[in-house]
């Protein structure tokens, strides 16, 4: 196993490094900040939904030529959109909605990729290859970064009223609506950019696993969102490292080191308190 | 609430900037350290090949690994890193590489390797055959190798670019290349009356893959198979409809199975017509090392002998 200083060194001397770093920690940062939002709504499985439902909209993109956050965003709002029209026009629950909607999206997009391109490979897009990562992609991803952050400074008081207390929030007066939508196109941009580092499958874990992480260690919305977006960085270098290291592929590498971050934290963490209780236990 | 709202406008427009700066005015990196030749090739039969014309003055590392489909694949770390330290490149060309999005060309641009100055094809002085499948018909079959003939104008290329590049070892290079070359001629002109003995009827080649164009042509046997060319769509029910119309309409006995791909498809072929799987053959890579096949000679030499043998079964 090479060493951190050899690491270090090879940073230095390969371009491709540099960028699936650069790429990789300002993807763990949105994913952090914009996953702390949707694990206080409880919509871990709705973050799931939409990043597959993203499919469909990255071949229509491949095929018209357009710019694959464009097709990805229009999809995933009518995504969101549809599974909020079945939830409140049936009696099914929220979660069955989400799962009839966002597998329909993802079979779809099974069939748009393959009469796309002959070529075109699933693979990169379920799994992602951060170390084939553009100059174009890096520049998109700090422009998708940018959004993500003005978003949330701008609408921090509406972001936390809504995430804590909806219905207080609708009598306040509050359009929750446009909120909620709202997040889901940041949410829909966050996820094409993470396409690149950990792929359609994988994002999920990126949203959820270090703002979860966070959670376990923080009351206060806005430390999570920030103790969040350093853990999903910090997975990310450390799982590129172990790439670089072991030949690992670059994804699986670092969603591996956000589990065992928060595997730690759950073990140690004040809030969850297994240690304290064992020790309780062990007292009593 | 503005101030706070100007302050973070003002710190993204700096990462902004300053990412756009950082990826403009970096430094490309070139290969460092002398020595011998450093060859990258894309699979392993390239790689046979440049250690059969390189010898000792040559250090090869081969991407895709034996055993697995080279249509599509995802560059690792460490191929990144050897590419960027290549002086030569090889690949098959023939749009073999051009799977997944192109990794190939993604990862040549990753590594800044420009084509004909660092990166060269292989099948250059290939005359391609296209695919026949359906809105397919302009796009070019990559399995030149498979015909003797096609593999000797890959070496006399892969040995052009390597004379070219290291011209203190080039006797040596053209030296192996002619003794290799005549070895592989003799086996292309056995190969070529082979199969004479064979009925007309029989003389089907059924394979998962149709990668057996050149070859077919080269030695005088028709080719069947499920899929044209690997990708998502292997054995869907139109295509097994074709193959099992095209084996019931010959007399063939004997089914193959390629060893880098799933053999699923090709026995549920096998159990819905009653024929065998007759033997393992190899397309688009080497047998691993130190099994038989693991060059590009022997898996050639494997290929003509148990297509023909299995040719002949009763």
């Amino acid at each position: 196993m090479t060493s951190i200083g050899e690491f270090i060194a090879a940073l230095g001397h390969y371009n491709f490094l540099q960028s699936a770093l650069l790429a990789s920690v300002m993807v763990g940062i949105m994913s952090g900040i914009i996953g702390s939002y949707i694990i206080l709504r409880g919509m871990s499985l709705m973050g799931d939904a939409i990043s597959h439902s993203v499919l469909p909209g990255v071949a229509v993109a491949y095929m018209l030529g357009i710019n694959l956050l464009i097709g990805a965003s229009a999809f995933g709002v009518i995504a969101a959109l549809l599974i909020g029209f079945v939830a409140t026009n049936s009696k099914l629950k929220n979660d069955t909605a989400i799962g009839i909607v966002f597998s329909a999206f993802f079979a779809l997009g099974f069939i748009l990729i393959s009469m796309a391109e002959s070529s075109t490979n699933l693979h990169h897009i379920l799994f992602g290859n951060v170390l084939a990562v553009s100059d174009r992609d890096l520049i998109t991803t700090i422009i998708v970064l940018a959004i993500v952050i003005l978003f949330i400074v701008l609408f921090f008081k509406e972001l936390l009223i809504t995430s804590f207390d909806e219905t207080f929030a609708k009598t306040y007066g509050l359009k929750t609506g446009y909120v909620h939508y709202g997040l889901m196109i940041v949410l829909t941009l966050v996820t094409v950019s993470a396409l690149q580092t950990v792929g359609i499958i994988l994002i999920v874990a990126m949203l959820i696993t270090p703002a979860a992480t966070a959670f376990l260690w923080t009351n206060r919305l806005t430390t999570m969102v920030v103790l969040a977006s350093a853990l999903g960085a910090l997975a990310s270098t450390i799982g590129l490292y172990l790439s670089y290291t072991l030949n690992w592929a670059s994804g699986p590498a670092i969603v591996l080191v956000a589990a065992l971050i928060f595997l730690g934290s759950f073990i140690v963490s004040p809030k969850q308190g297994f240690v304290t209780k064992l020790m309780g236990v062990k007292n009593a | 609430m503005l101030k706070k709202l100007g302050l973070t406008a003002g710190a993204l427009a700096i990462a902004i900037g300053g990412t756009v700066w950082f990826v403009q005015n970096r430094d490309a990196q070139t290969a460092t350290a002398s020595g011998e030749l450093r060859v990258v090739t894309t699979n392993s039969i390239l790689e046979d090949m440049v250690e059969q014309v390189g010898g000792d003055d040559v250090s090869v590392y081969s991407i895709v690994k034996r055993g697995t489909d080279p249509h599509e694949y995802e560059p690792k770390t460490a191929d990144i890193t050897a590419t960027t330290e290549a002086n030569v490149i090889f690949h098959n060309g023939l749009n073999l590489e051009t799977g997944g999005n192109g990794w190939f060309s993604k990862l040549t641009k990753t590594a800044n390797k420009r084509d004909n100055q660092e990166v060269f094809s292989a099948s250059r002085l290939v005359e391609p055959l296209f695919l026949t499948s359906k809105g397919k018909e302009d796009e070019m079959d990559p399995h030149a190798w498979l015909d003797l003939n096609n593999g000797i104008k890959y070496v006399e290329t892969i040995t052009n670019v390597l004379k070219d590049k290291d011209p203190e070892h080039a006797q040596a290079f053209q030296k192996r290349s002619d003794a290799y070359i005549a070895k592989l001629r003799a086996l292309h002109n056995e190969a070529k009356d082979k199969f004479a003995d064979v009925p007309v009827e029989k003389r089907l080649l059924v394979t998962s893959e149709g990668a057996f164009k050149y070859f077919s042509k080269a030695y005088g046997i028709q080719p069947a198979f499920i899929w044209e060319i690997n990708t998502e769509s292997q054995g869907t029910p139109e295509q097994m409809k074709q193959v099992l119309a095209k084996i019931a309409a010959s007399n063939v006995k004997s089914l193959f199975v390629e060893s880098s791909v799933s053999p699923k498809s090709m026995e549920k072929v096998s159990k819905e017509t009653g024929l065998p799987i007759y033997e393992k053959i190899y397309t688009d890579s080497l047998a691993k090392k130190g099994t038989t096949g693991d060059t590009y000679y022997d898996m050639v030499k494997w290929n003509i002998d148990k297509i023909h043998a299995g040719m002949l079964v009763d």
